[in-house]
């Protein structure tokens, strides 16, 4: 996937979740979004983690200020497939 | 249900796919937006976690059933207060997570929730659906019996979806950020069996009938050109056969509408022995090159039943999309092409799934039977008396049947044709005019020599000062045609007379679409044209409760055993 594809895939998921068209390279910081409450904030990432097949850990969760966090975030994962927390509580 | 137009019937079978797949997308049903109109629902939730992902993920499940959730959300509370409640909701939904009340054991927990139940039916008439997160299916089945006395109070199998999903029911990492342990397949899951099942099962009037198309819907194939032998019976198509060769038992007519050879047709359900499937489930049947509307009509006509209460199964959307313009109001569902798609459209189609199955429904499809039989013997016997006698017509009454009430109810809200008022009564509603001094509520059961009819007959009596009205009367379409209706109300009449004692008696009524048999009776009863669209008349022509000889008539005490 490249980074344009990524780029658009997490624009797409945004701005179908708050419900507003965005561009792309489009800056979006949580506190300034008055839809991005907590509950939008976890339907978005659960609508990230099905779309792209990875999950976040809590501590990310918690982390994502902004979109373009999103999309580093994202991108990391993709890199670097990581463990569900299921999978990391069988490992332990 | 909404009506909504032919272009939307095909959206609809686009939709499909998704909302019916093992995995629904989440952002896919997020970019499903319905572009036809939405009945509004009302749906209080009592909380002690959260519930907006899972309204989010509703939403589109919930506009192919034509509707859309307004929700109305308490405080999250363990307790459950029920004192804040100001406007009236269409059901009210307990959504508890178990695990936050660990002090108190499953039988406590039963005990005490169910004296909630109890409290909250005490204000509220409209369903409740209770969803406990994390309690064991033993529990669930205690509660369901330790509410059972409850009106309209549905308990919903949580368990079964945690069973379903075991490790992926639950995500710790949601709890601080979404205040709820419920992971995202549960959300989902249980979102579509809300959407779909638990609230259009207590809310919606049901679907009656489910109208199949054959080539590529039951089979893979065109029998005209693939031969009986040479259609393909896939383990898809077993599975789907099987679903519906069950619906019958569950009240459920099944019909046939095909364009096709009758001959052709009527062997290959004789010839192919592996079908689930056989000719006698299907209680109406329509093959040949007639336009598939007219069929549908003339289905609805056999079944006796509106074409709305209908599901129109065909694998070509172009086919559902014109019988949707020409019926507006009639359900259709897609029959994709992998069937397993197909069947859990069905399984999950809004109004076909019901909270109860009883005697009344397993009696539907024979009783449809015997009215063919009862037909054809009231076009040979020469007199009244004959036809009664030959038929051994026995009418049973109950006054304020209590164990019947969801029957009862169920009747009011399912009657089409013959419904005075069309006040569609809820359980708890008519659990009050039960238990109340000046309100009595009549039941009817009708066996004959041919079929037992089961409970057919409602009437709802209030007193009026010093005089009587009825407030609401229906009569099952199984049960008319009868020659009995009016015995049966005069009957009915008597025995609401006993409890309340009136002087005249009047009847509200209103004009629907449909009921135009009921507005006809109350024209005769009344001795005037009904020109407005409702109001409440005397009647005049009533007279002493008839008897026809060769009926009897008896009282049940204490209601009906329907086990």
């Amino acid at each position: 996937m490249t980074q344009n594809e990524l780029e658009r895939m997490v624009v797409e998921t945004f701005s179908l979740v708050m419900k507003r068209s965005l561009g792309l390279g489009e800056e979006v910081l949580r506190f300034r979004e008055a839809a991005w409450t907590s509950l939008k904030h976890v339907e978005l990432i659960l609508a990230l983690e099905q779309k792209f097949d990875f999950q976040f850990t809590e501590e990310e969760m918690v982390e994502l200020k902004s979109l373009s966090d999103i999309r580093d975030k994202v991108a990391k994962h993709l890199l670097q497939p990581t463990r569900s927390p299921h999978e990391r509580t069988l490992a332990r | 249900m909404s009506e909504r137009g032919a272009g939307a019937d095909l959206t609809r079978a686009e939709w499909q796919t998704e909302l019916f797949s093992e995995c629904p997308r989440l952002w896919e049903l997020l970019k499903l937006q319905a572009g036809w109109p939405l009945k509004t629902i009302i749906l209080r939730v009592h909380r002690n976690h959260a519930f907006e992902l899972v309204a989010t993920m509703m939403a589109s499940y919930a506009a192919f059933g034509g509707w859309a959730a307004q929700f109305i959300y308490s405080d999250y509370s363990d307790a459950l207060d029920f004192s804040k409640m100001s406007r009236a909701a269409d059901a009210e939904l307990i959504w508890l997570d178990r695990l936050r009340y660990e002090g108190l054991d499953d039988l406590e927990m039963v005990r005490w929730l169910s004296l909630r139940l109890s409290q909250l039916r005490g204000v509220s008439t409209a369903p409740i659906i209770v969803m406990l997160s994390f309690a064991s299916s033993s529990m669930e089945l205690d509660l369901q019996r330790a509410v059972d006395g409850i009106a309209a109070c549905y308990i919903a199998g949580m368990s079964e979806t945690a069973q379903k999903l075991g490790d992926d029911f639950f995500d710790t990492r949601l709890e601080s950020l979404g205040g709820t342990k419920l992971s995202r397949s549960a959300l989902t899951d249980v979102a579509r069996e809300i959407a779909c099942k638990w609230v259009p099962g207590a809310v919606f009037p049901p679907i009656k009938a489910v109208a199949l198309d054959l080539d590529n819907t039951l089979y893979s194939g065109v029998l005209g050109e693939d031969g009986r032998e040479g259609i393909d019976l896939t383990p898809g198509h077993k599975e789907l056969q099987g679903y519906l060769h069950g619906l019958p038992k569950r009240g459920v007519f099944l019909a046939l509408v095909s364009r096709n050879q009758r001959r052709d047709v009527e062997e290959l359900f004789t010839v192919r022995e592996d079908f689930p499937i056989s000719w006698t489930d299907f209680s109406a049947t329509r093959i040949g090159w007639t336009d598939k509307a007219d069929s549908l009509l003339e289905i609805s006509r056999q079944l006796r039943i509106s074409f709305d209460a209908i599901l129109y199964v065909d694998d070509n959307p172009g086919e559902l999309a014109s019988v949707a313009m020409r019926l507006p109001g009639l359900q259709t569902l897609h029959a994709r092409p992998d069937p397993f798609e197909t069947l859990r459209g069905l399984e999950y189609y809004p109004g076909l799934w019901r909270w109860r199955y009883g005697k009344d429904d397993r009696l539907r499809t024979h009783d449809l039977k015997a009215s063919q039989a009862r037909s054809a013997l009231l076009a040979e016997t020469v007199s009244e008396e004959d036809y009664f006698s030959l038929l051994n017509v026995h009418l049973q009454l109950a006054l304020d049947p209590m164990s019947r009430l969801a029957r009862l109810s169920e009747l009011s809200r399912k009657t089409n044709q013959f419904n005075v008022a069309l006040g569609r009564i809820p359980e708890a509603q008519m659990a009050r005019y039960m238990s109340s001094c000046d309100s009595a509520v009549v039941g009817a059961y009708l066996k004959d020599r041919l079929s037992d009819s089961g409970l057919i007959f409602m009437m709802v009596v209030k007193r009026l000062g010093k005089d009587l009205a009825i407030e609401e009367l229906c009569i099952s379409c199984r049960a008319l045609g009868r020659q009995l209706e009016a015995v049966m109300i005069g009957q009915a009449l008597a025995l609401a007379q006993r409890k309340l004692k009136g002087r005249r008696v009047y009847c509200r009524w209103r004009k629907g679409p449909r009921n135009q048999p009921a507005l006809e009776w109350l024209e005769k009863a009344s001795g005037q044209p009904l020109e407005s669209s409702e109001g409440l008349c005397a009647l005049k022509f009533l007279g002493p409760p008839v008897r026809p000889p060769g009926v009897t008539v008896s009282l049940l005490e204490g209601g009906y055993d329907a086990k």
